[in-house]
C-alpha cells in the first residue's frame, strides 16, 4: 500500500492536493450558495487559452493562465453586474471561446498533444518540488485573503441587498470572488486539471449541503469531502494507471452520492422515530 | 445642532418614466418612531431603500445625522432588515446565531471579534427570545421565527436608527403585539429611533408617535391621532376599511 509513497512526485502530488483539497471548496462554497458554481468551467477553460498562448510566446503557460483567468474573471464579473448580460450567458461565451482560442494557439505552437492533455485532465509524473511550492504560494495567498474577507463574504452571500445597505462594497467583494476562484483553478493545473478543478470547487460543497445545518458545518464537511476525494483519486490513478483528474473528480462523484445515501437514511430513521 | 435623524427635501425619484416619489419632505427627529404607509406601489420601499443609500436621489437631498447622504460613512448607525427577508435561498447554510453574528459586520471593518461583539450578540438574541434556538438551521424555522432572527441581527447591529420595510408580515398577530411592545422597549430605554412600513394599519397606530402616509407625494405627516380624526385613510384607500391586515400565510 505505501509503495505509493516511494515516488517523489506520489509525495508532492499528495502535498499539492492536500493544498487543493482545502482550497477549492473554500472558494466553491461561496460560488455554489451564489448559483456561480458554472464560473470555475468557464475560468478553466479561458486559462487553457493562457496555457497555449503560453507555449506560443514559449512563456511560463501557469503565469500566462494566471493572467487570461484573471482578466475573464473581471470581465464576467463586470457582464453580470451592470446588468447587460446574465451570469451564465458571460460565463458560456468565456467558455466557448476561451477553448477556442486555448485550441487553435495550441495548434499554432506546434506543441505535442499529451503536453496539452496534461494540462487539461492533470498529470502528476512531471511535479518537480518547486511546483508543489507554487501550488503552497498560491493557496496561501487565496487562503489568507479569505480569512480576512470571509465575514462579508458570507454577508453577501446570504442577503446582497441587506449586505449593501450595511455599507459592504457588494461589488468590490464579488470581483474578489472570482478572482480568487481564478487563482485556485490555476493552482490546480497540474493535478487535477484545467476542466475539471470545477467539479472540485462545486461536487464537495454539494455534499456537504445535504448533511450540514450551519455554514461552518458546511465549510469543515466540504474540506473533508474534498481531501478524500484528493486522496482516493490519487490512489486510484496510480494503481489503476489513469489520468488524476478524472479519478480525483469520480472520487468526489461517490463521495457526493454517499453523502445522499446518508441523508436519505438519516431522514427515513427520523421518519421511523417521529 | 439639530436632533434630527433624517432630513429629507423635495426628494423625487422615479423609475425610468414612472414617477415614484414626487417632491417629499420629511424630518424624523431622535427618538421618534414613524410609521409609514401607503397602498401597494407608493414609493414606501423606495423610500426606505432612498434612505439607506440602496438607492441614489434623482432630486433633492436626504441628510442622515446632520450628514448629506453621499458623505455619510458610519452606515453601522443604521439598521435595516429588508421587505420579504425571510425570502432567501431555501435551504441556506446557516445557524440562527451565525445569522445574528452578521448584524456586528458592519461594526468590524477590520479588526477582529471580540468580547463586546459576543455580548451583543447574546443580548440581541435574548431581547427577540431565540437564544434557544442558536443551533437550529435558519431554514427550518417558521416564518415568524425567522422574523426574529432577522431583527436580531439587526440589533446585534447596536444601531441607533432602525428602518423596517413590514417586519411583521409573516407573522402571527401574537408575535406582532410582542415585537410592537420590544421595539416601543428599545425606543423608550435605548432611545432607538424607528421608522416602520405597514400595511397593519390598526396596530401602527396604536404604536407610533409619528405617521406618514405617502402615495407618490406626502399626503400627511402628524400624530397618529390627527391621522385617525379626518377622512384621510379612507380617501388613500379608496374607501377600504380600518381592518387588520390578513395574511395568507399567518
Amino acid at each position: 500500500m505505501f509503495e505509493i509513497f516511494e515516488f517523489e512526485f506520489m509525495r508532492l502530488a499528495f502535498v499539492g492536493g492536500t493544498i487543493i483539497g482545502v482550497l477549492a471548496p473554500t472558494i466553491g462554497i461561496f460560488l455554489v450558495l451564489r448559483r456561480y458554481g458554472l464560473i470555475g468551467d468557464g475560468l478553466g477553460h479561458i486559462a487553457f487559452g493562457g496555457v497555449a498562448f503560453g507555449q506560443l510566446v514559449r512563456a511560463d503557460p501557469i503565469w500566462m493562465a494566471l493572467g487570461y483567468s484573471a482578466l475573464a474573471a473581471i470581465g464576467i464579473e463586470r457582464l453580470r453586474a451592470t446588468g447587460r448580460l446574465s451570469g451564465d450567458v458571460a460565463i458560456a461565451i468565456f467558455l466557448s471561446s476561451g477553448l477556442a482560442l486555448g485550441l487553435v494557439l495550441a495548434r499554432l505552437a506546434r506543441r505535442s498533444t499529451d503536453q496539452l492533455w496534461n494540462y487539461l485532465f492533470g498529470s502528476v509524473i512531471a511535479l518537480q518540488p518547486r511546483d508543489a511550492v507554487q501550488i503552497a504560494l498560491i493557496a496561501a495567498l487565496a487562503l489568507g485573503v479569505l480569512f480576512f474577507v470571509r465575514r462579508e463574504l458570507f454577508f453577501i452571500t446570504f442577503d446582497e441587498e441587506t449586505a449593501r445597505a450595511s455599507g459592504i462594497r457588494v461589488g468590490a467583494y464579488n470581483l474578489l470572488l472570482v478572482l480568487l476562484a481564478a487563482l485556485t483553478i490555476v493552482s490546480a493545473i497540474q493535478i487535477v486539471g484545467l476542466l475539471l478543478i470545477s467539479a472540485l470547487l462545486v461536487l464537495p460543497v454539494a455534499a456537504a449541503l445535504q448533511l450540514a445545518r450551519s455554514f461552518r458545518q458546511t465549510l469543515t464537511l466540504a474540506i473533508g469531502c474534498s481531501v478524500l476525494s484528493v486522496y482516493g483519486g490519487l490512489i486510484g490513478s496510480y494503481y489503476l494507471d489513469t489520468q488524476p483528474g478524472p479519478t480525483i473528480v469520480l472520487a468526489a462523484l461517490m463521495v457526493f452520492l454517499l453523502a445522499g445515501g446518508v441523508r436519505l437514511v438519516r431522514g427515513s430513521a427520523r421518519r421511523g422515530a417521529a | 445642532m439639530s436632533d434630527s435623524v433624517i432630513e429629507i427635501e423635495n426628494l423625487s425619484f422615479s423609475y425610468g418614466a414612472e414617477p415614484v416619489l414626487d417632491n417629499i419632505s420629511l424630518s424624523v427627529e431622535r427618538g421618534d418612531i414613524l410609521g409609514l404607509i401607503g397602498p401597494n406601489g407608493s414609493g414606501k420601499t423606495t423610500l426606505l431603500k432612498l434612505i439607506v443609500g440602496l438607492l441614489e436621489p434623482q432630486q433633492g437631498t436626504i441628510r442622515l445625522f446632520g450628514q448629506e447622504l453621499g458623505r455619510f460613512r458610519t452606515r453601522a448607525r443604521i439598521g435595516y432588515v429588508r421587505q420579504r427577508s425571510w425570502d432567501f435561498e431555501r435551504h441556506f447554510p446557516a445557524s440562527v446565531e451565525e445569522i445574528v453574528r452578521l448584524g456586528r459586520v458592519p461594526r468590524l471593518r477590520w479588526r477582529f471579534w471580540s468580547r463586546a461583539d459576543t455580548d451583543a450578540v447574546e443580548r440581541a438574541m435574548r431581547a427577540v427570545h431565540i437564544a434557544e434556538l442558536r443551533t437550529r438551521p435558519i431554514s427550518a424555522l417558521s416564518g415568524g421565527q425567522q422574523q426574529r432572527v432577522f431583527l436580531a441581527r439587526v440589533l446585534a447591529q447596536e444601531p441607533e436608527l432602525l428602518l423596517l420595510d413590514e417586519p411583521t408580515a409573516a407573522v402571527d398577530p401574537k408575535v406582532e403585539a410582542e415585537f410592537y411592545e420590544l421595539l416601543g422597549r428599545l425606543n423608550r430605554e435605548q432611545g432607538l429611533t424607528i421608522v416602520l412600513v405597514s400595511h397593519d394599519l390598526e396596530a401602527l397606530v396604536t404604536q407610533v408617535t409619528k405617521i406618514a402616509c405617502l402615495n407618490r407625494k406626502l399626503l400627511f405627516c402628524g400624530t397618529p391621532q390627527e391621522c385617525l380624526a379626518g377622512d384621510l385613510l379612507e380617501r388613500v384607500y379608496t374607501g377600504k376599511k380600518l381592518v387588520r391586515h390578513q395574511h395568507p400565510w399567518g
